[in-house]
């Protein structure tokens, strides 16, 4: 499969903690991925670099031959804790406002993804008056509006509903069948295998375990992973 | 997409977020108008003295309803992290900044358009003795107030003291434009008075020009900050 992000040596300092160590990763076309850990074992701070967001401390950011930073933010849909959405907009002036940002103009669309995120019958209600389901629905809209082929994804089922959680799956598994990408953050690690065909546990900015999904069981994953919790545990006591 | 419509597109929001709220504009007109009744009674003098005066009766209720405004028109990208997710997309940040820009100065528009006649009103003076060379200062000072107070508002964002910073900032550096208004406002409006006012001019168009052009370069670097 063909390269469309690599890291090597990624390093990133904030305050003196290397939030980030010696990162290695290879992003491939098409490809879905997990990023797994507790909390402050980097995975926002790597997605924020991926996002072109942060800049790392050390290290090398390299993207697919002739694919410029535009190009590559042209070609990302980001899925946030924050929903980047305007509380006194509706959600069709939201979709249009993000849209026209990456250069489209397809109203066709808006009510397309409106439609998949089951927003259709509030769509020209303000953003404001909003569940949080509605809103995280809105914001995977929000990130799909210009059609990117590339997703990353930040704990987006965080406090979601089963049917806000099953929309959205569905949408991702969709967006996967088309040959696309993501990269999802997550805790739950037994959603994580569902969804991704490749995982990766990060603990205190290093990348411990890097594997399919399909050849390492989610019980010895999940027994990493839980050690890993544990240890952390013991240290902050 | 190209420049100009991405800068189109900011300001087209602003304005819509503005007028579906209108609490700043509200708030920015009102306060423009309370200071014109306070600057009037404080200074209710004789039309000699008032020649001294009346520049600054004029310009100080626009120029600090005008920073009513900076701190509102920069926060609302801040509301759920819209900022970010513009840092995100290919937007053009200097046509961030642009947007941004013309979206604050429609709104100090607006405010000259009712606080100006006002004054008119209060000051009881029937007409000014250039009112060309009156709309030219009200034009360009308010564009290098506002071109300032967007790119000093959006610094300030990331510091604690939002509020405070933007105003110990941005008055010493818009001492050459302060000069430049109260000194051509003052041959706007009384005939007696006489001066070169080409210096003034030029100085006010370099300003703005300056200043209007450096934010739009430093942009980038300064939302990184």
């Amino acid at each position: 499969m063909v390269s469309i992000l690599e890291l090597q040596n990624l390093e990133f300092i904030i305050n003196e903690r290397k939030v980030l160590k010696s990162i290695n990763f290879c992003w491939r076309k098409g490809e879905t991925v997990a990023f797994i850990g507790g909390n402050g074992a980097g995975k926002s701070t790597l997605l924020k670099i991926i996002a072109l967001l942060s800049q790392p401390s050390d290290g090398k950011l390299s993207l697919a031959k002739g694919v410029s930073k535009n190009k590559w933010k042209n070609n990302l849909g980001v899925v946030f804790p924050d929903s980047f959405l305007h509380d006194s907009l509706t959600a069709v002036e939201n979709l249009h406002f993000y849209q026209r940002i990456y250069g489209k103009d397809d109203k066709h669309f808006i009510e397309h993804i409106l439609n998949k995120v089951q927003l259709v019958t509030v769509k020209d209600e303000l953003v404001g008056t909003y569940s949080k389901g509605m809103r995280q629905r809105l914001s995977i809209a929000r990130a799909l509006v210009h059609q990117p082929e590339y997703l990353l994804l930040d704990e987006p089922f965080d406090g979601l509903d089963l049917k806000s959680k099953m929309i959205i799956e569905d949408i991702l598994k969709e967006h996967e069948s088309q040959g696309n990408g993501y990269i999802l953050v997550s805790h739950d690690v037994k959603q994580a295998f569902d969804l991704c065909k490749r995982s990766i546990l990060l603990h205190d900015g290093e990348i411990i375990v890097d594997e399919k999904s399909s050849q390492i069981s989610l019980l010895s994953f999940l027994d990493k992973y839980q050690s890993l919790l544990e240890r952390n545990e013991n240290e902050f006591l | 997409m190209n420049f100009y419509k991405q800068t189109f597109l900011i300001l087209k929001r602003d304005l819509t977020l503005e007028f579906r709220q209108k609490s700043l504009l509200f708030s920015m007109i009102i306060f423009a108008l309370m200071l014109q009744v306070f600057l009037n009674i404080a200074f209710d003098t004789d039309m000699e003295a008032m020649q001294k005066l009346a520049a600054g009766i004029l310009w100080i209720p626009i120029l600090l309803s005008a920073m009513l405004g900076f701190n509102r028109i920069v926060a609302m990208d801040k509301e759920n992290s819209v900022l970010t997710g513009l840092l995100v997309s290919p937007l053009d940040k200097g046509a961030l900044y642009l947007g941004k820009f013309l979206g604050n100065l429609v709104l100090i528009f607006i405010v000259i358009c009712i606080s100006v006649p006002a004054f008119f009103l209060f000051v009881q003076q029937p007409y000014p003795n250039s009112l060309g060379l009156l709309i030219a200062v009200l034009l360009l000072g308010s564009w290098g107030f506002v071109a300032m107070g967007v790119f000093l508002a959006t610094l300030a964002q990331s510091s604690r003291i939002t509020e405070l910073l933007l105003p110990v900032m941005l008055f010493p550096l818009s001492v050459p434009l302060f000069l430049g208004i109260v000194q051509l406002t003052e041959v706007a409006l009384y005939p007696s008075i006489e001066m070169s006012q080409n210096v003034w001019l030029i100085l006010l168009v370099s300003y703005d020009i300056l200043f209007t052009i450096i934010p739009l370069f430093l942009f980038d670097y300064l939302l990184e900050v």
